[in-house]
């Protein structure tokens, strides 16, 4: 069905119809969530608010894209959670739940390419580099390059100013540019960041941003 | 851009890096990317800065899609309607404040102008008319004259009313009834009974008190209708003793019995000009001969003077008269006009402290309950 469609009738309290949009934005809402929260309950607990809100702000929906207002939904729903679990930043890979729960690939790594393993620790590497950033620069990262979202859309979904996104975006990116870095020795040689007569100015240039 | 021309400094590199991101995005001025450019072409160390950053945000991109660990839809309910009253909470807390407020305003406003207690409020009165009657002294003084004061008596003791019951407005009506038949006929001391009639005597009395009679009766006017509207509501019949003239000129007051208006005044004044000037002749009186039944009439409430007494005494004792009088009027007058004034006022002040109750005691539960649903 036509989604302008669903809204109106979503609108006039109508469930399934709501439900309709929510069978088909329900997994980038998970998405925006888990890869801010980097946990699956809190990311469940986190979509199930933001839909039962959206639905009952469905009113105040006054047009343009739905899908950024809902994501400023979610965004919302998950600074609400951070707030409750007052989540600290993962200091170890061990701490966060293994992407192999999620991949459909996985049961046993041996069987797995090199680089389909490689890459998996290189997701899990990104996913703990975004722990350690703080909430904002955390959710303008994701929602900018998890999500693709462009700046003005960003800027939509956490009401904040055009410069406010460029500076929280730039400085989540060489944030997490750093993480990877410092943590570059786990990665294979292929991943691995580096540069000859860069290596000296990794360390000083990323120490200080 | 001279700044370019310079070597590879923390200077530019800071410049640089700063932007980096945004250089990816497209994000840039025209110039600002130029710049850019420029400096990229020459120093390694930022381009290596700009492929590792490149590089980070495009593993990033390529995160994988976690599927929906389960489906998220909501549950059907028979009464879909979304509620809304999470959105009363703000409006609530809003209406509290400004019950709050208006409360204050109307307290703050009722301590002010009337007193913080009823009874001050004619203490207030009273000194409001105590300067019209001040004004109206050097009026005693220059009416005053030889003549008889004996006929002034007689026409007051004619208009004196029978002993009255004990009730004070009652005591206060025919006295301010006499009185004003008196001060009609002689157009003099406004004793205003009301506050509003006191003011307007005030404004009236206070700039004009050498004004000729004309003035006075006028001044008179608002104080009669008052009373006639008093007397009327009181049930208060005048006595049937009254003189001629008094009745007559309590007939023209009588005619307004309608709340005092602008109109009303005017149309008694005309009325009462009328009387005034036919009493005058009347009374065969000059203006000595008027003022002399007011010295008489304003010590009545004492008994009457001789008429032998000295002119200084008759006028002590007309200053008495007139502040006691002036005392017990506003005592009954002031407090029985007064209180329906007051009355409404409370009664206001009081709604508005039971409705900010009920309002607090909403608010802080709906405050509480939203708190409790986060």
């Amino acid at each position: 069905m036509d989604e302008q469609a669903l809204i109106a009738a979503a609108q006039k309290g109508d469930v399934p119809a709501f439900n309709q949009l929510v069978l088909r934005y329900q997994t980038m809402v998970y998405n925006l969530a888990y890869r801010i929260l980097s946990e699956p309950d809190a990311a469940a607990d986190a979509t199930q608010d933001a839909f039962l809100s959206a639905y009952k702000a469905m009113r105040r929906f006054r047009g343009g894209s739905f899908k950024a207002w809902l994501l400023r939904i979610v965004t919302n729903a998950c600074y609400d959670q951070l707030r409750i679990k007052q989540r600290r930043p993962a200091s170890s890979l061990d701490d966060l739940p293994v992407e192999a729960d999620h991949s459909p690939y996985l049961r046993d790594p041996s069987h797995l390419p090199d680089e389909l393993v490689e890459r998996q620790e290189l997701n899990r590497l990104i996913q703990a580099g975004i722990l350690t950033l703080p909430a904002e620069q955390r959710a303008v990262l994701v929602l900018s390059d998890v999500q693709g979202l462009s700046y003005k859309e960003i800027a939509a979904a956490t009401d904040l100013s055009l410069g406010t996104v460029k500076s929280r975006l730039s400085r989540g990116r060489a944030k997490l540019r750093s993480y990877l870095l410092n943590h570059g020795e786990l990665l294979p040689a292929r991943y691995r960041l580096r540069g000859d007569t860069g290596t000296e100015r990794a360390s000083s240039v990323g120490s200080h941003t | 851009m001279s700044w370019l021309r310079t070597r590879n400094d923390t200077i530019d590199h800071r410049y640089v890096e700063e932007r980096l991101s945004a250089y990816l995005d497209g994000e840039l001025s025209r110039g600002e990317q130029k710049a850019i450019d420029g400096h990229l072409a020459t120093c390694q160390a930022c381009r290596w800065h700009l492929d590792t950053l490149r590089q980070t945000v495009q593993w990033t991109r390529e995160l994988p899609t976690i599927p929906v660990p389960r489906v998220f839809t909501i549950p059907a309910r028979p009464a879909p309607a979304p509620r809304r009253r999470w959105n009363f909470v703000p409006v609530l807390q809003g209406a509290t404040a400004l019950v709050a407020l208006l409360l204050v305003i109307m307290v703050a406003g009722d301590v002010m102008f009337t007193g913080i207690l009823p009874a001050s409020a004619p203490v207030q009165q009273a000194l409001e008319e105590q300067a019209p009657a001040d004004a109206a002294m050097p009026q005693i003084v220059e009416l005053e004259a030889e003549a008889p004061a004996a006929e002034a008596e007689r026409m007051v003791e004619k208009a004196v009313p029978e002993p009255s019951p004990s009730s004070l407005p009652q005591e206060v009506a025919p006295a301010s009834v006499e009185m004003t038949a008196v001060v009609e006929m002689a157009a003099e001391a406004p004793m205003p009974e009301a506050a509003a009639a006191g003011e307007e005597v005030m404004s009236e009395a206070g700039p004009a008190p050498d004004e000729g009679r004309a003035e006075e009766p006028m001044a008179v006017v608002p104080t009669l209708t008052p009373t006639e509207t008093r007397v009327g509501a009181l049930g208060f019949e005048p006595p049937a003793e009254k003189e001629g003239e008094v009745a007559a000129g309590q007939d023209a007051a009588e005619a307004p019995l309608a709340p005092a208006t602008a109109k009303t005044f005017a149309e008694a004044t005309a009325t009462m000009l009328a009387e005034a000037t036919a009493l005058v002749p009347a009374e065969a009186d000059t203006a000595a001969g008027a003022a002399a039944p007011t010295q008489a009439a304003l010590p009545t409430l004492q008994p009457p003077e001789p008429s032998g007494e000295s002119v200084d005494t008759v006028i002590a004792e007309a200053r008495e008269s007139v502040h006691t009088m002036a005392d017990e009027q506003e005592a009954g007058a002031v407090g029985a006009v007064q209180q329906p004034t007051i009355g409404w006022l409370r009664l206001a002040e009081l709604g508005l402290l039971i409705s900010l109750l009920l309002l607090g005691t909403f608010t802080i539960f709906a405050t509480l309950r939203r708190r409790r649903t986060r």
